[in-house]
């Protein structure tokens, strides 16, 4: 029996995969869900979900390591049971599917409001999902590779928006830090760290690894880098724009507006729409792969790239319906809504499995099988 | 079989393998994948490869050609007005009247050639009103043949009635539209309406909003009597607890046509803008105007001067003057609190050097003259700064320099006791000066010319 996916890729390729998805929601919609609820402290909120997710990336590591030729949906039956594990893939499935509608929809509302006010959201929709269901059916090395090959660029845009406007930064506006204590502050975490935790995606790519043994050094390090890239985005927004962030939508489109060096340099917010594009196109081919290849592993399919359009037509449905603008997306991205629902089924997925693996001491076959 | 079979999606997902592939990295070790759904794919793809380029490009380019053009939101550039300053003013019914200066890319290409007509004026200036300022512009395109694109604008103007009347309402439209950006500079107009104002040209430029940008740069840059705010550092002090915003401020002063004697063509300009000082906001409403002087001393305070002159009593000549010209200037503002009453302490430290000198000057023979001078620069900063700090504590009470930020950012338990009542605390604030001044150079010459007799 062949394998449903045939194909390889590099610890880098997924590193450059991780990261690049992380970076779709930092540079559109995730420093204004901080700032709105974390104010000037928010780049605090951010540094402590990295502390809590570098351990977690190393916890997600391991436990792919420990089955090494099987994904997460074909390990979750053996450590849950049957009945059980079938349902926690089936919502490991289902939040990656809702995460790509989420993004698809994200970057609509986002070139409807910067640049293309007149073009139907459904337009950009189609071609987004259309674009990112033919590269996903390529399977993973494609993606893989197509996030290698433009990782670079997307970054240096990415640190371009970043530094540019430091003439405008003022950093005393972070200040005073901390002046209503922690508290306040715990809710906020879940969001950037429901958002660096999508690492977990991983556990679907282990298998195909080409040098397994890195898998923990590559999350590690995933983490560390698009978090590091989130925390300097937060830190620079609230010093450019001090409390007017938290009124404002697109915060690094914003960012990108404002850039003016010496009145010649400027107008280049179409860098962020450039970064918009790939990101969203890599971030939404990598999750829908994992959408196609996750009903197939659960229900025995023979193949999966079938299943492209079918889901393509489930997500363009989804993205649709999930949310008209800004406003109702910041009332949905919530630490009550949104935080807990995602760091439920990102995090607690894998607390429970790693539980249980080491509990039962049950391990995966490390010699060549058929098993995907 | 037909030859040519369409399949567009297989085209596009080859397109990007390929275009993968083209990497140079991903070129060195192909055959460490395995293609599992494709076991004899290599070989196959290896023969058709050129043919499927040439489809795949071709394709491609096709595609590309037609989506470039757009659908929904073509815009052709010669569809647009380009708008390079707005000047809004409210009229007598509370409408808004939104004045646009608009450039006529035809005329600044200047034909100024033999024979051809007569150069036309290179901008346009009309104005449209409405109840807010999406109706007003929207107005625009009941007389303008090219819709407004206000991208580039690069001034908001505000009329002086309109400004003492409260910019709030008007400024939500700069901020939640996408076209205007928050690096535009705002200025307000004194004693005129911002539609009256834009009228004004300038010498050595034919666009006006070049003209102000060349204005207000040249006198951040040399002078250091203006204030260069944009609509990012207005919304931010608007929108922050414990700072009040300020705003530039133009001035036209009328000249008198004088007849200039000569055979090339002349057009004298009427009216042209100065800049001159600042204005000061309490909330969104203007309260008054910072003379040359106290705005100076603002600047100081908020350690934004650049360059500007800085003129002292020379010490071995007394009635003459020596000019020092400024360099370098830093402030910071430490609030604290004494006796339970807020007190900022002030530190400003600048350099300067000798560019002027009239009298008898000589810092061979005398070098205290140096440290003199010194301590009469610090003298007259301190007048400065004293002058802006009494004119808004004591007559304005609007504390522009943003002392009550300081300590919120410094101090916030003090400050969520002093938030409540920061307007009656803010007059009865006390604020100690420490200036140091430095001069560096004594300019090209040692002592000042002098008649030998």
């Amino acid at each position: 029996m062949k394998p449903l996916e045939g194909g390889k890729i590099s610890p880098r390729q997924l590193y450059t995969l991780l990261v690049l998805s992380n970076l779709e929601t930092t540079t559109s919609i995730l420093p204004s869900l901080t700032v709105a609820i974390a104010g000037r402290d928010s780049w605090l909120t951010i540094l402590l979900a990295i502390i809590a997710a570098l351990p977690l990336g190393l916890l997600a590591a391991w436990l792919g390591r420990r089955f090494p030729r099987q994904t997460l949906i074909q390990y979750s039956p053996k450590l849950l049971g049957k009945p059980l594990g079938f349902l926690v893939g089936v919502f490991y499935v289902w939040f990656f599917v809702h995460i790509t509608s989420l993004v698809v929809r994200e970057t609509a509302v986002g070139f409807n409001l910067s640049v293309l006010p007149q073009t139907p959201p459904i337009v950009l929709i189609i071609i987004l999902v259309v674009l990112s269901a033919t590269t996903a059916r390529s399977g993973i090395e494609v993606i893989g590779r197509l996030a290698e090959s433009s990782f670079v660029l997307v970054l240096f845009s990415v640190l371009l928006t970043l530094f540019l406007p430091l003439n405008f930064a003022h950093f005393e506006y972070l200040q005073p830090v901390l002046a209503r204590g922690v508290l306040p502050l715990l809710p906020a975490v879940l969001i950037p760290l429901g958002l660096l935790s999508e690492f977990v995606a991983a556990n679907m790519v282990i298998p195909y690894l080409s040098e397994p043994q890195k898998a923990g050094r590559t999350l590690f390090f995933t983490v560390l880098t698009s978090g590091t890239v989130i925390l300097l985005f937060t830190i620079i927004i609230i010093a450019v724009f001090n409390q007017t962030a938290q009124n404002l939508t697109l915060p690094p489109f914003q960012l990108a507006r404002i850039i003016s060096i010496g009145n010649f340099l400027e107008r280049i917010e179409v860098i962020v729409l450039a970064v918009w594009t790939v990101v969203a196109l890599i971030k939404a081919a990598f999750f829908m792969w994992i959408g196609m290849l996750g009903p197939a592993q659960l229900f025995n399919l023979k193949g999966y790239r079938e299943l492209a359009y079918p889901l393509g037509i489930i997500v363009i449905v989804l993205a649709i319906l999930s949310y008209d603008n800004f406003a109702a997306a910041v009332s949905f991205y919530t630490p009550q809504v949104w935080g807990v629902y995602s760091v439920t089924v990102e995090i607690g997925i894998i607390l429970l499995l790693s539980a249980l693996a080491l509990l039962r001491g049950k391990k995966g076959n490390t010699l060549r099988t058929t098993e995907n | 079989m037909p030859l040519f079979i369409p399949r567009p999606g297989l085209w596009l997902r080859n397109g990007i393998k390929i275009l993968v592939r083209l990497c140079p990295e991903n070129k060195i070790k192909p055959k460490e994948s395995t293609r599992g759904t494709h076991p004899k794919g290599d070989d196959r793809r290896g023969q058709r490869r050129p043919v499927e380029i040439v489809l795949i490009l071709a394709f491609s380019l096709v595609f590309m050609l037609l989506s470039c053009s757009g659908c929904w939101d073509k815009t052709e550039i010669e569809d647009l007005a380009i708008l390079t300053a707005w000047g809004v003013d409210r009229e007598e019914n509370g409408d808004i009247l939104a004045s646009a200066v608009i450039v006529k890319p035809f005329a600044v290409a200047g034909k100024t050639g033999e024979g051809s007509a007569p150069p036309e004026r290179p901008f346009w200036l009309a104005s449209s009103s409405g109840r807010n300022m999406l109706e007003a512009m929207c107005n625009f395109a009941a007389f303008s043949p090219r819709f407004i694109f206000c991208a580039h604008s690069r001034f908001v103007i505000f009329g002086e009635e309109t400004a003492r009347q409260g910019v709030e309402k008007i400024l939500d439209f700069f901020e939640r539209n996408r076209e205007p950006r928050l690096t535009a500079n705002l200025l307000v107009v004194k004693d005129m309406t911002a539609a009256e104002f834009l009228k004004s040209e300038f010498e050595m430029v034919p666009l006006p909003p070049e003209g102000g940008l060349g204005l207000i740069q040249n006198a951040t840059r040399r002078l250091g009597t203006v204030v260069n705010v944009n609509l990012n550092d207005f919304l931010i002090a608007l929108g922050s607890e414990g700072i009040e915003p300020v705003a530039g401020c133009f001035e036209v002063i009328p000249k008198r046509p004088v007849p200039l004697e000569g055979e090339l063509e002349r057009k004298e300009i009427i009216q042209s803008p100065v800049i001159n000082g600042a204005a000061a906001f309490k909330d969104d409403r203007l309260v008054g105007w910072l003379n040359r002087t106290e705005t100076r001393g603002l600047q100081w305070i908020r350690g934004k001067v650049e360059n500007t002159p800085l003129l002292v009593e020379n010490p071995m000549a007394p009635p003459a003057l020596i000019g020092v010209e400024v360099i370098r200037a830093n402030s910071a503002v430490t609030p604290s609190m004494v006796k339970g009453k807020p007190h900022v302490q002030i530190k400003i430290e600048l350099e300067g050097n000798i560019e002027d000198a009239q009298g008898f000057f000589d810092p061979k023979t005398d070098p205290a003259v140096l440290k003199n001078i010194e301590k009469r620069m610090a003298a007259v900063i301190e007048k400065e700064s004293e002058a802006v700090l009494h004119r808004c504590q004591q007559e304005l009470n609007t504390d522009i320099f943003g002392f009550g930020a300081t300590f919120h950012r410094s101090l916030p338990q003090t400050w969520d006791r002093l938030r409540g009542n920061w307007d009656t605390e803010f007059p009865r604030l006390e604020v100690s000066l420490d200036i140091k001044t430095h001069i560096r150079l004594s300019g090209l010459a040692i002592e000042s010319i002098k008649k030998i007799k």
